[in-house]
């Protein structure tokens, strides 16, 4: 049975290189393109392809982003292409995966493409790449997002950090505020402001995050607490315990 | 106007200095006298000169000199006048000084024949250099505040030729943008096989682009001809790469062309564009240029019909366009930034003409 591909790249012509190039392998079929992430990672989940051909650089959602939100050990074996990324050749290097760089030869393409055909049997066996590691490993050099991927019903959605107002603690979810609207994340409120700029995010109790830009005014409140009002009118409260960081300005 | 930051200490330094070194005059004219009469007598009077002059220098602060022309004669003789009329007054009271500090016997009446005599004589005598020097003080007033501009326009000038080559920079650092070039490639590679004419197109573009890079322009200004061949390379090439997804329009009067506008000044708002605009949009968009003469004023757009701008941190490139037109333009100039969410960005830049026809051919 032939091996059912999924290529994603967000320029036509780069994903029309990698279609003509496999045209020479008869074992491969290419079941769909998809040109960004947000569409991958639906397509991912819907056809669960047998094989991935994920460029990195992509709008909104970036290839890892897609690693992400499929989730590392559900992902199916992926052959990353970059023109150029160090932080992610190195992160490549570190854990032993192949990877295009564009622009590439034909040659090139199907050596890794050989790897890749072995992957999918190893697969099978649990012995494929360790793609949970490469994420975590990347995360440490690129801690901040500039987008946070949120599920809804059976689709998925970004939410610009920009516009995130605050995050509320609900039991083992965080309750993004964004205007008007709110989105459960299932995260902890650790693990979601270690994601975030620190420049434009900060805790200011055990169950709330606030966006600095976001925040109209502070008033002092009893026992050393402070009253923060954010621009839409919401009263949050800046507890003692999380005062220090705003030193600066309290 | 920039506020002249007055140095008490020192001016009042100078003025006890003239007290110490008239006291010396006088002991060297009369060393009969008293040595610490003469002394109390010269400070209390150049005291009194010192605070009198404070006023010529209030009215220095109020109404300038500004230059030699003519236009300036109404300033040049206020500030004449007032200082006859400080000279004047200044050795009034000096004289009342000397009697004071001089008559043995207070209980004395005042010899007024004496004082008939004596104060014209004063006059006579002192006038000449009480005026001197209160043109003194008026001079430094205005030596300082002169000294203070051109100190003012160095650091300027300064700061200005580095945000120039940060632009500079920034501009040579999109176009030999690694991830630009290999992606480039990446898609002549494509077009080798599918359609040898647009790899062929595509190539003579990349060659066009890597040209202009290698001879980006030194100065300041640049004409909008060629600001606008150096984003229209990039666009060029921007467009073979995302085909459907980016449609450029640019609607730019012929005879704006040759006006001078600050070099690279048009491209990070092209970039920011593309980038936040149009790029992050999986459907793409429309990037349009604009460019109008509108009283006195050139007038210059970029905008986008992608996610719209939301007002918060700047990037590098926004920055720096920002702070280069405050300095070469010191708020003659007009940066608006437009955003709707989801209906684009429109970035207005208004440059007062004077400027942007100015400078070198």
């Amino acid at each position: 049975m032939n091996l059912r591909a999924l290529v994603v790249d967000d320029e036509p012509l780069a994903r029309q290189r990698i279609r003509h190039l496999l045209r020479r392998a008869s074992d491969i079929d290419v079941t769909q393109e998809c040109t960004n992430g947000l569409e991958a990672v639906k397509a991912i989940e819907d056809l669960s392809p047998d094989l991935v051909f994920l460029d990195i650089q992509m709008p909104e959602l970036d290839g890892f982003g897609v690693v992400e939100a499929v989730g590392a050990d559900r992902m199916p074996p992926t052959l990353f292409i970059t023109a150029y990324d160090q932080h992610a050749l190195r992160a490549f290097e570190v854990h032993a995966l192949d990877y295009l760089l564009k622009p590439f030869s034909v040659e090139r393409f199907h050596q890794a493409l050989e790897r890749a055909r072995r992957w999918c049997v190893h697969q099978k066996d649990g012995k494929g790449p360790n793609l949970e590691a490469l994420i975590d490993g990347l995360r440490q050099e690129r801690p901040w997002v500039d987008r946070l991927l949120v599920r809804l019903g059976d689709r998925h959605i970004l939410v610009k950090t920009a516009t995130i107002q605050w995050i509320e603690a609900e039991d083992n979810y965080v309750r993004l505020h964004v205007e008007g609207t709110s989105h459960l994340l299932r995260q902890t409120m650790t693990g979601v402001l270690a994601r975030l700029d620190p420049a434009q995010f900060r805790r200011i109790h055990r169950s709330a995050i606030v966006n600095l830009d976001c925040i109209k005014e502070f008033q002092p409140w009893s026992g050393g607490d402070y009253l923060v009002i954010m621009r839409d009118g919401t009263k949050l409260t800046l507890s003692r315990t999380f005062r220090e960081q705003f030193g600066e300005w309290l | 106007m920039e506020r002249i930051q007055p140095r008490w200490s020192l001016y009042w330094g100078i003025w006890a200095l003239m007290g110490l070194y008239m006291a010396s005059w006088d002991l060297v004219m009369y060393p009969s006298a008293s040595i610490l009469r003469l002394l109390v007598m010269n400070l209390l009077q150049n005291g009194t000169w010192g605070l009198l002059g404070l006023f010529l220098l209030w009215l220095a602060n109020r109404r300038p000199i500004e230059s030699f022309a003519w236009s300036q004669w109404r300033v040049w003789m206020l500030h004449l006048v007032a200082s006859v009329a400080v000279a004047a007054l200044g050795l009034f009271v000096a004289y009342c000084i000397s009697l004071v500090v001089q008559s043995d016997e207070w209980k004395r009446p005042l010899d007024m024949a004496m004082v008939r005599k004596g104060l014209p004589r004063f006059y006579r005598a002192y006038f000449h250099t009480n005026l001197l020097f209160m043109w003194a003080v008026v001079a430094a007033f205005h030596a300082l505040k002169i000294y203070r501009k051109y100190k003012t326009r160095e650091v300027e000038a300064a700061r200005l030729e580095a945000r120039f080559a940060e632009a500079q920079n920034l501009a040579l650092r999109m176009q030999l943008q690694p991830h630009f070039l290999f992606n480039t490639l990446n898609s002549i590679s494509a077009l080798v096989h599918s359609n040898p004419d647009g790899a062929d197109e595509m190539i003579s573009r990349l060659g066009d682009f890597l040209r202009t890079t290698l001879d980006a322009p030194h100065d300041q200004f640049v004409t909008l001809r060629r600001e606008l061949a150096f984003i229209q390379d990039y666009l060029a090439i921007e467009q073979i790469r995302f085909q459907d997804r980016l449609r450029v329009e640019t609607h730019i009067p012929a005879d704006l062309m040759d006006l001078r506008l600050p070099s690279f000044i048009l491209q990070p708002l092209v970039e920011n564009a593309l980038k936040h605009g149009l790029a992050d949009r999986p459907q793409g968009g429309t990037l349009t240029l604009r460019a109008r003469n509108e009283s006195g004023h050139l007038v210059l757009e970029v905008q986008d019909d992608g996610e719209g701008y939301v007002p918060g941190r700047e990037g590098v490139g926004l920055a720096n366009v920002r702070s280069r037109l405050g300095l070469l333009y010191k708020g003659r100039h007009q940066m608006d930034i437009l955003g709707a969410p989801g209906r684009g960005t429109l970035v207005v830049l208004r440059l007062p003409l004077d400027a942007a026809l100015r400078s070198e051919p």
